[in-house]
């Protein structure tokens, strides 16, 4: 179990957040991608701070995932007032629908 | 892991690494590949206990409380009542297929597990609870984030207040 087994977890969690959020068409379904990439570089940056080669105590990667987490609660938090707001306004959460600036 | 730790403990902690990771993936897919959203909302919880975990295994233990508060007290909460609230997707009524057996039985072998884990003493669980009391990152993630992040941590915190006044303004009845 070393930082590579770590690594390569994350990045198969997140593909298939990114995989998820390019082709679901549930506004909520893609945010829940969202975090769920959001997680994944948590877990890289868990693992880099654990497995670094330096002799003093770094703590830096925590703090970078304090930061994240902060940051995808804001955006968690506005992402769902929207989604909230075009249910309200349209009658769908479809991103397909959603296409008034194309138009 | 911890160097006072025995040879037949680092190979519980793989053993233990492999699950948590296997469940972590098939979790992951579960979001992706469920038909049901309420169902792919409740397997990105699964994930979420996972990732806090990896932090456990990773000697975050902050950390993991925190994604343990954040993400599944949170997050995970404002998603299901998303999921609620818009209401255009097919809800089936899960507590009816619910079988009370079929849980029953669960919560008993999860008894009886944790009696014999505790009984026969295979994970030497109180050696381990001493060694991570002393591998604990609390201190000096507060000394850093008073002392070199001091302007990340006021951004952040007048970041959470717009979202929340946004979240706000937008949820709003005119």
């Amino acid at each position: 179990m070393d930082l590579n087994n770590f690594l390569v977890i994350s990045a198969i969690l997140f593909s298939i957040g990114l995989y998820g959020a390019l082709t679901k068409k549930h506004l909520v379904v893609i945010f829940m991608c969202i975090e769920l990439m959001f997680n994944a570089v948590n877990l890289a940056l868990v693992g880099f701070s654990k497995y670094q080669n330096l002799t003093l105590v770094n703590l830096n990667g925590h703090i970078f995932v304090i930061f994240i987490i902060a940051v995808a609660a804001a955006e968690i938090a506005l992402g769902l007032a929207i989604v909230m707001s075009i249910y309200k306004n349209r009658d769908t959460i479809f991103v397909t629908d959603i296409d008034s600036l194309k138009k | 892991m911890n160097s006072e730790l025995g040879i037949e403990n680092s190979m519980l902690i793989e053993i233990i690494f492999w699950i948590i990771s296997s469940v972590s993936i098939i979790s992951a897919l579960g979001v992706v590949l469920l038909q049901s959203v309420f169902r792919s909302a409740l397997s990105l919880i699964i994930c979420f206990i996972t990732i806090a975990a990896f932090f456990i295994l990773l000697n975050a233990e902050f950390l993991a409380a925190i994604q343990i508060l954040v993400y599944i007290g949170a997050i995970s909460v404002l998603l299901i009542f998303a999921i609620l609230f818009t209401r255009d997707i097919d809800i089936q009524n899960i507590s009816h297929k619910f079988s009370y057996l079929t849980a029953g039985l669960v919560a008993l072998f999860c008894l009886i597990s944790i009696y014999v884990f505790m009984n026969i003493d295979i994970l030497h669980i109180e050696k381990n609870l001493e060694s991570f009391a002393y591998g604990n990152s609390v201190n000096e993630i507060g000394q850093l984030l008073v002392s070199n992040f001091v302007l990340p941590f006021e951004v952040i915190s007048i970041l959470l207040l717009a979202a929340l006044i946004g979240a706000f303004v937008l949820i709003r009845e005119d």
